[in-house]
């Protein structure tokens, strides 16, 4: 009897301890980490464009998605690719210049209609 | 062609060229702007998202000022937080932009010299399909080609339309004080 109850006692501390951890993990996860997800699109800057304005781009926004084409402007932590798209680094003080080519990999946020261009953000470099 | 009219046409392609360039010159780009917004409750987690990539384009010929914020680019601490945002408030997959037209009034950038000035801001805020009249006091500085403008106002979820669920209410104050600090820079 005495054993019984003990085993009961155990089960429910236990039960109890994996509900908390269980809600702690799903409540506290935490974002996404685009640079391990698998990317959904594979295209050049120029095409990532093209179909945005041909079909309006919903099945971009919030992909990951790997772009690739050449530096035409730089900022900070960002670049310009083909005056096309503006790709947002996650790590600051990548060694970059203008007329580069590469290919990154990140989350589409949308499109910027004042400088029309498909911005990208939290990127990192393919290759 | 005879040379008068010749003179004609060139002399109006240099106008026209002229004009372009002037306007060219006259047009102050940020592409990193920040906005940030915040609706804090105390003893409760922060509600703030802050917003890295907003693109303001100012003229200082008109003295008007445009921005845009993709409001998926608003990032929180807590990634559910992000989630609901997007999701049950802004509703982000119909409503993806923030949009603010406006005006920097009686504001002449040639007088402007190294220390700051305060200038009135005028214009509207289009979020969630809703516009709002903004109106606030903005810091303008410039070195060189560069200009920063910084400030804040406040809005309301109601003035977006934005219903907040009865259970969350005293998590998320009634007041939202959104910040803007742009560094723009002549293109």
């Amino acid at each position: 009897m005495n054993r019984r109850k003990w085993t009961f006692a155990a089960l429910v501390v236990f039960f109890t301890l994996a509900m908390v951890w269980l809600g702690y993990t799903v409540l506290s996860s935490g974002h996404r980490s685009i640079s391990e997800e698998e990317a959904i699109y594979d295209l050049s800057a120029e095409k990532l464009f093209m179909d945005w304005n041909r079909e309006g781009g919903k099945r971009f926004v919030d992909q990951t998605i790997i772009a690739s084409g050449t530096i035409t402007e730089m900022e900070k932590n960002s670049v310009i690719l083909n005056n096309k798209i503006q790709v947002n680094f996650i790590d600051s003080g990548l060694e970059l210049s203008n007329g580069d080519s590469l290919a990154i990999k990140g989350r589409c946020v949308g499109y910027d209609d004042l400088l029309e261009l498909v911005k990208i953000d939290q990127a990192s470099i393919v290759n | 062609m005879p040379t008068h009219m010749l003179k004609g046409v060139l002399g109006f392609v240099l106008v026209f060229l002229g004009l372009i360039g002037v306007n060219a010159q006259e047009k102050y780009i940020d592409k990193n702007g920040i906005i940030i917004f915040e609706a804090s409750e105390k003893l409760f987690e922060k509600v703030k998202a802050t917003n890295e990539t907003v693109t303001t384009i100012f003229d200082a010929q008109t003295n008007e000022i445009a921005c845009l914020a993709l409001v998926k680019a608003f990032r929180f601490k807590n990634a559910l937080m992000q989630e609901h945002f997007n999701e049950n408030y802004a509703e982000s997959d119909s409503y993806p932009k923030a949009i603010f037209k406006g005006k920097l009034v009686d504001f002449k950038l040639e007088e402007l010299q190294a220390q700051n000035a305060e200038v009135d801001l005028k214009g509207k805020l289009s979020f969630h399909g809703k516009d709002k009249e903004i109106e606030t006091v903005v810091t303008v500085q410039r070195a060189g080609d560069k200009l920063a403008i910084l400030g804040d106002f406040i809005v309301t979820p109601a003035d977006f339309d934005i219903k907040i669920p009865k259970i969350v209410r005293n998590k998320i104050a009634k007041e939202v004080q959104v910040k803007i600090d742009f560094k723009l820079a002549k293109k």
